[in-house]
């Protein structure tokens, strides 16, 4: 009897230890098949980039001839199609910017828009670019260094896909903390392109030379 | 004080009468005419301008075949049919479109920058700049267009990988009114 009960007490030991093993084994088939899975689609989707996120004041553009084709894109290439005006105005210098971008739906492109001012013409207003000291010792103390080709970035959207227009921009403060004063700058939109559908940057940038306008 | 009154209402007739001779010349005859100058002043209509551009390009990969000596000819101990180095491209592949359908002209400027380590290669346009009138009077179909072609000039190292960045384009868009600020 006393044996009987030992046999039993081993067996259900033994049947535990089973069940905890047939539960590992099991757990780490569907870790493995997961990541395996993972790998694989990852692979499938071939050259994807890292997304930009789209700019949450991004909005659809009501456009009224929406029935317009597309932009032929050529093999390889792309297309985008920019209507804008080149006129931005801001109550502040670290204010919000008021501006006209839009993207119509017929670019297979979307854009990112930055806001920059050259070195040059923040040098004449400012008496300085606003960068830090170690920045400025790094850059304008280059051999090579340009004061018209070198720009500080004021303000950059997030996406704004295809469809999608923005008209308003936050303008930050310079690194140094300068925020603009009032007055009316030489700026520049420069807009990166994104493939709509791999997130590629494009080899191909724009740039628009703008009127910014600081009101206080 | 009835005096006074009376002479102040005499005023304001008197006022009154002397009215419709500020609106015109009087007639003072019957069948006579009176003149009255119609004026005008001009202020122009609110037409702001919209800048709306198309822009397309090719794949822009280009490939890059090292010069070659040639084929060695045991007889003459020398390389026959030696070639240069050369850029080529797919048809169109280093095609620029630019089309304006802007109501105000455009000047579209190209530009290449060599990226980091790519220095000694070079990239020119058919043309580094264009004007484009404005697509006033035009349909969408035949607005005005120009296309450029890049070519590119220098060596690539052979250590380069498969379609390595090598530089970027810069397409500048300038309006007629901040060309003439």
């Amino acid at each position: 009897m006393e044996n009987d009960n030992k046999k039993k007490s081993i067996d259900k030991k033994l049947m535990i230890i089973i069940i905890v093993l047939c539960f590992i084994t099991f757990s780490s088939t569907v870790v493995t098949a997961t990541l395996l899975i993972k790998n694989s689609m990852q692979k499938d989707k071939g050259n994807v980039y890292p997304v930009v996120s789209q700019d949450p004041d991004a909005e659809p553009i009501e456009e009224e001839g929406s029935s317009e084709e597309p932009l032929t894109n050529p093999d390889g290439g792309g297309a985008v199609s920019l209507i804008y005006s080149n006129q931005a105005t801001a109550s502040e210098g670290d204010g919000i910017a008021t501006i006209l971008f839009q993207n119509p739906s017929k670019s297979n492109q979307s854009i990112v828009i930055q806001l920059q001012i050259t070195d040059k013409e923040l040098i004449e207003k400012l008496g300085k670019t606003g960068r830090t000291d170690k920045e400025k010792a790094k850059i304008e103390g280059a051999e090579d260094y340009d004061s018209e080709k070198n720009r500080m970035i004021i303000a950059e959207s997030g996406l704004i896909p295809p469809g999608h227009k923005l008209t308003t921009l936050e303008l930050k403060a310079l690194p140094d903390g300068t925020v603009l004063p009032k007055g009316n700058y030489n700026a520049v939109f420069y807009i990166l392109a994104y493939d709509k559908d791999t997130n590629e940057r494009a080899v191909v940038n724009m740039q628009i030379p703008i009127s910014l306008t600081i009101l206080e | 004080m009835k005096k006074t009154i009376s002479i102040l209402l005499v005023l304001v007739l008197a006022l009154c009468a002397s009215i419709p001779a500020f609106a015109a010349d009087t007639i003072t005859t019957e069948g006579g005419s009176a003149t009255k100058d119609v004026k005008a002043t001009y202020q122009p209509g609110d037409t702001p301008t919209i800048y709306s551009v198309d822009i397309t390009w090719g794949s822009m990969e280009f490939t890059y075949t090292d010069a070659s000596k040639g084929t060695w000819d045991p007889e003459t101990h020398q390389y026959k049919g030696a070639t240069e180095a050369t850029w080529s491209c797919e048809n169109d592949a280093n095609k620029i479109t630019v089309t304006n359908h802007s109501n105000t002209g455009i000047v579209a400027v190209l530009g290449y920058t060599s990226g980091e380590g790519f220095s000694e290669i070079n990239g020119n346009f058919s043309k580094d700049s264009y004007t484009l009138r404005s697509a006033e009077g035009t349909t969408r179909g035949n607005a005005p267009r120009h296309d450029f072609y890049l070519t590119l000039s220098g060596s690539l190292n052979e250590s380069a990988l498969e379609n390595t960045v090598i530089g970027t384009v810069t397409i500048t868009i300038y309006g007629f009114d901040s060309l003439t600020d």
